[in-house]
């Protein structure tokens, strides 16, 4: 998180040049893409939906980066413009009926396993739907690139202890909802 | 699990979601299997949620989400280049066209003298017109044969009124486009001014 990119993008922000701005940006391009697209496809759930979602974030991010004082928080702001975004996306009517299934079906397993797999995974989700915004925000990234507590509350700029009550809080629902 | 455990089942739930186990719930599962195949079930439970949400959200995006980000900000990037070129092209139009760093040499007043001075702006000539009456006159005398009452004809009119000016035939006209500084000065013109006296006129 406060890697050189972070140091370069911030150095841009704080010096205010738009090309300096741009390169910075670029660097962080590639990086932050992943971010932006598994935020988005947490709210979605659709490959092509969460693509033009993620694209729209990053663009945007590029065009408001001016706004952002701090580059240490670019991750941050990021993963709230996507999830805005997504949520947006959905509510909008544009989001594609038909849902994916993304995950990749373990070859052991059997018909009846893949069932029960499948039935599972759609109580998840619906579990994680019925969680409140700030609960359900937390478990997802909980759940993205092994975040630890301490880049969880970097991420969501909450204190520390107010990120693990609510990872505790939405752990307690969801497995409440599927037991 | 006993109807006693139950109380014992919110700290489970705790535990199992990862709260340090409290001490007393650790005693209590040291002499009850059911509740610590409970606690088992409960992280099991978790585990696999877990999973499956790891799983679910470990993609990468396609290949083309990164060259349409930047393509849509490279757009952005030069997206004023467009409102430079109608300014430039104006500019353009105006230095080649009108050259304003050379002084027109105006000695003669008239339009001839400006015209020599632009090469290239063209003056276009507007045909000429028929010669007509100057407008004071010309109303006086339409006024007159309009008017139903008036029995004067309109040379009793001129009689009264005294001599109608002759009417000046319309210049010829040159619409020349030349920068202010470069046009000779507009002279004044004395404007004619008639003089009605009614007396004796029937109304």
């Amino acid at each position: 998180m406060n890697g050189l990119g972070d140091t370069m993008l911030e150095d841009a922000v704080i010096g205010e040049d738009a090309s300096d701005r741009a390169e910075a940006f670029d660097d962080r391009l590639a990086e932050s893409s992943p971010l932006a697209f598994r935020v988005a496809y947490s709210v979605l759930r659709h490959r092509q939906d969460a693509e033009d979602v993620a694209q729209e974030a990053l663009v945007r991010a590029y065009r408001k980066i001016g706004a952002l004082r701090d580059g240490a928080r670019f991750r941050a702001w990021l993963v709230r413009i996507a999830w805005r975004l997504a949520i947006d996306f959905r509510r909008s009517g544009r989001r594609r009926e038909v849902r994916e299934q993304a995950w990749v079906e373990t070859p052991r397993a059997g018909p009846d396993d893949l069932a029960a797999a499948g039935e599972f995974r759609e109580r998840l989700w619906v579990a994680i739907d019925a969680l409140p915004e700030t609960l359900r925000l937390v478990v997802v990234l909980g759940s993205l690139e092994g975040h630890t507590m301490s880049e969880l509350s970097r991420l969501l700029e909450l204190p520390e202890g107010t990120v693990k009550s609510r990872l505790h809080e939405a752990r307690k629902r969801l497995a409440e909802a599927l037991r | 699990m006993t109807a006693s455990c139950d109380r014992w089942r919110p700290p489970i739930a705790d535990a199992a979601a990862g709260e340090a186990v409290p001490s007393a719930l650790e005693a209590h599962l040291g002499g009850c299997a059911a509740c610590r195949q409970a606690l088992s079930d409960e992280q099991a439970l978790h585990s696999r949620i877990a999973a499956e949400l790891g799983q679910a959200l470990d993609l990468t995006p396609s290949s083309h989400l990164l060259p349409l980000v930047r393509e849509q900000i490279s757009r952005d990037r030069v997206r004023w280049w467009p409102l430079l070129l109608p300014a430039a092209a104006v500019l353009a139009l105006f230095v080649f066209a009108v050259d304003p760093w050379r002084r027109p040499a105006v000695s003669s007043r008239g339009a001839a003298s400006v015209e020599g001075s632009l090469p290239s702006a063209q003056p276009t000539t507007l045909p000429s017109v028929a010669p007509r009456l100057a407008p004071a006159a010309a109303v006086a005398r339409r006024s007159a044969a309009r008017a139903p009452l008036r029995r004067d004809p309109p040379e009793a009119l001129e009689a009264a009124i005294g001599p109608i000016p002759e009417a000046e035939p319309v210049r010829p006209t040159a619409l020349v486009i030349a920068p202010l500084d470069a046009l000779p000065p507009i002279e004044p013109k004395p404007l004619v001014t008639v003089g009605l006296d009614f007396e004796g006129v029937d109304r």
